[in-house]
This record gives structure tokens, sequence and C-alpha cells, in this order.
């Protein structure tokens, strides 16, 4: 759209805009550098005087942060590794073989679009409970995995990729599994993308789950060791406003993402916007 | 018409995997919601049946219709900002200003934040002595407000922390939208003496319909689960103003070991989502047709 009213009126905004969404941020900052008496001001103290770094050390001294991320890594990783695993090879099934049931079952799959997570959470538990994998690697990682939503969007991708390219490679004599290996899955990038970054995010973010199946400190992911152990402290009466030692703790946990973020903002913004125009 | 292949080889194998998670962690857990939740049961001794006691009792809790409540008054809420914020910050940075750029990076990043940061974060800015929104507004010779601590304010301020942290990911979807509207729209627009707004109005707007349906049917769904914010920033108080469906659920399960209880509100919350998901196609239906 090129209108040439009021630029001034729009740069006001998108300069309001930025220091909205900025801010947050730099109140992390600025607070993870005060001690706590220098956080308890009635004035907000933009740059601390004088700086202190004390608090990080505190948070690296007192909780096991860095065991926190690398089982947040690790989860996170291992539940996109299932997910491609497993929903891909069911998307190709879907859009372009032929056998009984197929209609039937991909309606099945959708029934986990249909039925929101929480609602057999409780259930959920008891299995992993009874097949004795609470406070695993495995209880974190395979529920995010049943998603039908890769399937769907897996399969909506494959059905758009011309089939003459099957159809020649089987006259050259593949068979479905090289035909899948080697024309369909390196054609699926853009939609791989799509699935690796929401299911990443979903992984990274989860709390409800994992704090019901994650409580010992070896398999505990990160938002559940600052929402357990860190921040249960704000609601605490013994320390009325241990702030410094939170937002040290909780940029401590944002570098990661926010530079991923960075990094890879071109497909992250790709990503997402495909599951929208599908 | 494509080639049809009889049977195809190994077909099975391909969606094998799948299944195989599917009935174990899935289907298995979703089917026992119904009988677990006719009852009563705290995990260590065996279930016992006790038909629609469960039901009957949460009819009669004043706190689970608190919790519909809340649930519906957050979801509503929820949605306009965040259906409403992101249609205006697509248009704002789809502009052809210095600076967009920056703006798209800031806007989005939030939503990389986990709920529980983002959630302390904002706990800290609502803190009624040392957060810095009161700092400001005491400056400014105003009232500090209670927020978190207020039972009126508490639900609106959860909503609002939304503004900040989650507006990227409609913001991300608007924007790829906006982008695929072609510019010679706009220049015919132009060339037939419409305005800015008439050219929202009448060329955007339109062509915007399916992608905003898209986005609110999936924010009412998602937001209709919160559970996140409610337990880092408020754990459902004051005097229960924040629990939500999702957040009695949780805590009926997990805090007071009533499994039965707690699948009894999982299928009305279901019941719920099952009618609103219902209501919102047949309205889009029928927009479809006046179109």
């Amino acid at each position: 759209m090129r209108f040439k009213t009021s630029r001034g009126l729009l740069y006001l905004v998108l300069v309001l805009v930025i220091i909205f969404y900025a801010a947050p941020i730099f109140i992390v900052i600025s607070t993870s550098l005060k001690t706590d008496t220098q956080a308890m001001t009635k004035e907000f103290e933009w740059i601390p005087r004088p700086l202190i770094f004390d608090q990080y050390k505190t948070v690296l001294n007192r909780f096991p942060i860095e065991r926190w991320i690398l089982n947040s890594i690790i989860v996170t990783t291992g539940t996109v590794l299932l997910v491609l695993g497993v929903s891909l090879p069911a998307g190709y099934a879907f859009a372009r073989l032929e056998f009984k049931g197929k209609n039937f079952l991909f309606g099945l799959s959708l029934l986990t679009i249909m039925l929101p997570f929480f609602a057999y959470i409780p259930q959920l538990y008891l299995m992993f409970y009874y097949l004795r994998l609470i406070n695993t690697y495995m209880a974190l990682i395979i529920p995010l995995a049943t998603s039908g939503v890769s399937i769907f969007l897996f399969r909506q991708f494959i059905s758009q990729i011309p089939s003459e390219l099957d159809d020649a490679a089987r006259i050259d004599g593949c068979n479905n599994w090289q035909i899948f290996t080697k024309i369909i899955v390196p054609l699926t990038k853009p939609a791989m993308v799509s699935v690796i970054i929401f299911t990443a995010i979903k992984s990274w973010n989860s709390l409800m789950w994992p704090l019901i199946v994650a409580s010992k400190d070896t398999v505990k992911t990160l938002p559940v060791g600052l929402a357990v152990n860190v921040f249960a402290a704000t609601t605490g009466v013994v320390r009325p406003n241990p702030y410094g030692v939170i937002m040290a703790a909780a940029l401590i946990s944002i570098v990661l993402p926010v530079a991923l973020f960075l990094i890879l903002q071109r497909y992250f913004v790709q990503g997402i916007a495909t599951t929208g125009l599908k | 018409m494509k080639p049809r292949y009889k049977a195809s080889r190994g077909a099975y194998l391909f969606i094998l995997p799948y299944f195989v998670l599917f009935f174990a962690f899935f289907l298995i857990p979703a089917l026992l919601i119904f009988p677990v939740s006719l009852t009563r049961w705290n995990l260590l001794d065996s279930p016992q049946f006790v038909w629609f006691e469960n039901y009957i009792n949460l009819f009669d809790d004043q706190y689970f219709w608190k919790a519909v409540k809340n649930t519906f008054y957050y979801t509503i809420l929820v949605t306009i900002l965040l259906v409403g914020l992101g249609l205006f910050l697509a248009l704002l940075l789809n502009q052809k200003l210095r600076g967009r750029v920056v703006g798209r990076i800031f806007v989005i990043m939030p939503y990389v934040i986990s709920s529980a940061v983002a959630g302390v974060i904002w706990k800290w800015m609502y803190n009624q002595n040392f957060g810095i929104i009161n700092s400001y507004l005491r400056a400014l010779g105003l009232q500090p407000l209670g927020f978190l601590t207020d039972v009126d304010q508490a639900m609106p301020s959860l909503v609002f922390m939304n503004a900040w942290w989650s507006v990227g990911f409609n913001t991300i979807i608007y924007l790829a939208a906006l982008q695929g509207i072609p510019e010679e729209l706009f220049q015919a627009a132009q060339v037939d003496g419409a305005n800015p707004w008439q050219a929202f109005r009448y060329v955007t707007w339109p062509l915007l319909r399916p992608i905003t349906l898209y986005v609110t049917v999936l924010c009412f769904a998602n937001s209709f689960q919160m559970f996140d914010e409610a337990y880092m920033m408020t754990q459902g108080g004051p005097v229960a103003s924040t629990v939500t469906l999702v957040y009695k659920t949780y805590t009926t399960a997990f805090e007071a070991f009533r499994f039965g209880d707690a699948a009894a509100i999982s299928v009305i919350t279901m019941t719920f989502i099952a009618m609103i998901t219902f209501i919102q196609f047949r309205m889009a239906r029928r927009g479809a047709f006046e179109q």
C-alpha cells in the first residue's frame, strides 16, 4: 500500500511499538544486574548503579540450570526427530499409496487435532505410570509425537508434488521406499521447516505435562526447573522480592531460543507462514 | 486421472510407527476419559464406580461455574486482542517504513520465549510495589493499580500479557497474507480515488477474511485451554478469579488426586469446545455464502 498520508504518524506508532516489545527484555537485563535491595525501589532504575553480577553467580551455584537446559535440548531434539520420523512416512503413504482403510485411518489421525491434549492428560499420566516411565525422557518426548497436525501438513504438501516424478522413478525400478527417500523427502524441505519449527517451540515451551512427569533434576526441563525451583520463590514469604536472581535465571534461559530465532529468522517466519496458508 | 495402484507394497509399514504411538498414547488414554469420569479414584485405591456423581457434584460446585465463566471471559478477550492487534501490527509492519525490519524482529521475538519466562517477566512488571508499570503510574501522579493482586484486574492482566508474548504468531500469518495481495489492486483503488481507509475496507479486508477465520478459530481453541499464565502468575488467585477449566482439571487431578472428577471436567470442557467449533464453522459457512 503506498499512500502518502501521515508518514510522521506511522513512524511515531512504529517507534512506540518497538519500545513496547523491546522494553521487557531491557527490564530483565536491568533487574538481573541489581541486588535485591536495589530492585526494591519505587522508581524503576534502567541502568543500575552499581552494576552487580552476583545474581548470575547465585543462579549458577544454587540451581542446576545448565542441566535443565541440556534436558530441554535433548527433549526438544528428540521430539522433533520422532515427529519427523513417524509423520513424514505416514504423510507420504496417505498422499500417494493405496491401501485398505486409508481414509478411515487418516480421519482417525485427525482426531488428535480435535481432542485437546489436556483432556486426556490424567489418563496419559496413568499410562506412563503403569509403564514405569515417569521421570524419563521418553515420557517427555512421546506424547507430543502423537499429534496428527504434521501428518496433515505433510500429506497436503506431498499431494502437490507432481506424481509424474514417482512414475518416472517407478519405471526406473524404484520401489516405494526408494521413491520416498530419494524423491519425496528432498522435495518436502519447506514443510519440514514448518514442522520442525512448530514442534520445537511446542516442546521447548511445554509446561503442564513436564510439570507432571518430570520432578527429578536429571530429566527436568528448563520451564519446570524455573517454575518449580527458581520462580516459586516469588510467591514465598521468606524472601519477598528475589527478582534479581529470577531475572538472571530468566535471561540465561532466553539466550538460546532468542539467538536461534535471530539466526534462523527467515526460516522461522516462513515456517509459521506456511502453516497459515495451506 | 492419476494411475491407481492396487494395494501398494509395504504401505502399512509407512504408517505403522505413527499408529503404534497413536494407539498406545492417544487413543487408549482418550477412550478412558469417559469411563474414568464415572468413578471415584485417587490412584492408590482401585477405582470405585459412582455413575454420574462426579457430574452432579460439579454442577453444584460454584467454583466450577466460576472456572467456566473465567475461561469464556479470558478466551473472548484474548481472541479479540490477538486477532485485532495481530492485524494492526501486520498492517503497520507491511508499510514501506525505515526500521520495519527491526520492528518485525521485536514483535515476533517474544513468541520464542517460553510461557514460564514470559509469565514471570510480566509478574515482575505488574508487581504492585516495585513493578515498572506502577512506578510510571506513580510518576505521572496516578493511583498505582493492583494488577495480579486485584480480583477484577487479575484476568485482564493475564490477557494483556499476551499482547506482548504471543501476538507474533498472528502477525506473521497476517503479514504473509498481506504480501500475497497483488500490488495492482491497490493501484487500481488509488486510481479510483480511494483513501487508505477505503482501500483497506474494500480491498484488504475482504481478501483477508479466510485468514481471519483461520486465526480466530486457532486463537479460540488455544486460549480455551489456558493454563500456563495462570500457573505462572497467579496460581489461580486471587479468590479463584483466574482459575480456568484446564487449570481446575490440573489441580483436581494432580494436587487433589481426584482423577474421576478431573475426567468429568475434561468431558464437559470438550463438550464446550466441540459446540464452539461447530458454531464457528456454521458462521463461517454462512459468511462464505453471503460473499
